[in-house]
């Protein structure tokens, strides 16, 4: 049976920082649903307030006003139903990439912790590597450990925040793969932060552009490719032009308006 | 081969220059004894003949002779007394005072108040809150070893990634649980530097805790040593204080591999 109440509703939010004197609008009316297991992608110049967003989805952040809620009941605080993968990985690194992995179901006192940290770990390929520790492993190998350690906490929504931003080049392809994979078989709802328009569109289902000063959506985009997509097709080309200049359309304004 | 051999070279070149340089030194201070014909300060040979009556007897035959483990254990169990208590006492309020605010507030201007404080400066009012006795020279070595647990536990905690917080956070752990499964452990390098630096103060605040009037001890030892003018005997205090706590420092340090064994850079 279908729940038809809203999955993920961001409901007016705003949020404003005070630093010193200064009042920072990081992020202006916005408004976003996401539907159960959709991958979308938040993308914007620095400062639009995509990584604000997502902290607030996390409940790492309170909005100054407007709420979040998952099927209609408001995130307070940061709960394990939305786990986030941090660019930095975040790995605890006195704990091996097995207790990584159980550090959540162990919260939850459950027995078989370990049981259900060895198949997430299986299914990021790093069975091998149960015994090293976060020193011992390449990025690459730290941030599949950091989603399989979300994942094994049964998170429902995967918040991911420029996650491959510091991979090599090789290693983020290859790990985009393996996130699609990973979303075709749990079917997570993935809200995932990125600067590239490349990714977005090999990547999401929709792509949330989103401006800065103050950070707000600019527009919402369904990427109507159809999956697995290929970089070098030519409608994946067209798709990502059209996101690009969707992208870059305010930023060709702002020196005009400056200058006048 | 040549790549097996080099670090056996480099070990016994190692060793050669450690061990080497002090044996310099002591023939150094031999030569400068004969040389100025002084009488306050013993030869090295002397010195080893004290420690040899000092720990077996046979040479002197006095009332210090043989009675190096009843002023050692006596010694250590001060030294550790203070230690133990700094660290059960400094750990937790560091952790406290680092990760929550109300605690900082409440006791951090206190608390930077009575750290520039010597500690020799507590010695008469120890005195009078413990009495001439061990226990006086225990607050003392607890004085001493506190702070530099306390500030480096703060240190610790407060220069934690706060996203491992947050990650801690988002995987359902909170409140008693965060303490003790990722704030006490990702303080645990900067707690250690505090441990070593705290159990040095430790041994070097023996002497002065020592001071006041205990019967037994290295410290006592020594300052009975100055009132004897038997300038040997001071020296063989001093050596067996150095040694001592070099050996439970290297102890420390083990541990400080064991434990911190995820952290490369944080290998002693």
């Amino acid at each position: 049976m279908a729940d038809r109440r809203p999955f993920l509703h961001i409901r007016d939010v705003n949020k404003t920082f005070v630093i010193g004197a200064e009042r920072i609008e990081a992020l202006h009316h916005v408004d976003l649903l996401v539907n159960k297991g959709e991958f979308v992608c938040l993308i914007g110049a620095s400062g639009c307030g995509k990584s604000t967003l997502l902290r607030i989805v996390a409940g790492f952040e309170q909005p100054t006003s407007g709420d979040v809620r998952v099927y209609d009941a408001p995130i307070t605080g940061p709960g394990s139903d939305r786990g986030m993968v941090f660019q930095d990985y975040a790995l605890f690194p006195w704990m091996t990439v097995m207790d990584n992995i159980a550090f959540g179901p162990k919260q939850k006192d459950l027995k078989d912790a370990k049981d259900i940290a060895s198949r997430y770990l299986d299914m990021v390929g790093l069975a091998k590597f149960a015994d090293r520790f976060p020193y011992q492993l390449s990025g690459g190998m730290k941030q599949r450990v950091a989603i399989a350690r979300v994942l094994a906490n049964e998170a429902s929504i995967l918040l991911m925040d420029e996650p491959f931003g510091a991979l090599d080049a090789l290693t983020r392809e290859q790990l985009q793969d393996e996130l699609l994979e990973i979303w075709a078989r749990t079917q997570v709802t993935i809200l995932f932060v990125t600067h590239s328009v490349e990714e977005a569109t090999l990547l999401a289902d929709r792509v949330v552009v989103m401006t800065a000063g103050p950070g707000r959506i600019e527009s919402d985009n369904h990427v109507r490719l159809s999956r697995p997509r290929e970089v070098s097709a030519p409608d994946f080309n067209d798709a990502r032009r059209s996101l690009t200049e969707k992208l870059t359309s305010h930023l060709r304004r702002r020196p005009l308006k400056s200058a006048a | 081969m040549e790549r097996l051999r080099a670090p056996v070279l480099e070990r016994a070149r190692a060793l050669a220059l450690g061990a080497g340089f002090p044996l310099a030194l002591v023939v150094l201070w031999h030569v400068a004894v004969m040389a100025s014909g002084t009488r306050l300060v013993p030869t090295p040979w002397m010195v080893a003949l004290m420690m040899r009556d000092f720990a077996f007897g046979g040479v002197y035959d006095d009332a210090f002779s043989k009675t190096i483990l009843i002023h050692l254990l006596a010694s250590m169990q001060r030294v550790y007394g203070g230690f133990f208590l700094a660290v059960a006492l400094g750990v937790p309020l560091g952790l406290a005072i680092g990760k929550i605010s109300l605690f900082r507030q409440l006791l951090d201007p206190t608390l930077s108040l009575l750290r520039p404080i010597p500690v020799t400066a507590w010695l008469p009012l120890s005195m009078v809150f413990f009495g001439l006795g061990p226990r006086s020279a225990v607050f003392l070595v607890f004085l001493g070893a506190f702070y530099p647990v306390l500030l480096n536990t703060i240190f610790g905690v407060r220069s934690v990634d706060p996203r491992l917080f947050e990650a801690a956070n988002m995987l359902g752990c909170d409140g008693a649980r965060l303490f003790r499964q990722v704030v006490l452990p990702a303080a645990l390098p900067s707690i250690f530097t505090g441990l070593r630096l705290g159990h040095s103060f430790a041994w070097i605040l023996i002497v002065v805790g020592e001071m006041t009037g205990v019967p037994t001890g290295l410290g006592s030892v020594i300052m009975d040593g100055r009132t004897l003018s038997r300038p040997d005997l001071v020296i063989t205090g001093m050596i067996i204080i150095g040694v001592a706590g070099f050996l439970c420092d290297r102890l420390i340090v083990a541990l400080n591999n064991y434990v911190l064994r995820w952290s490369p850079q944080h290998r002693g």
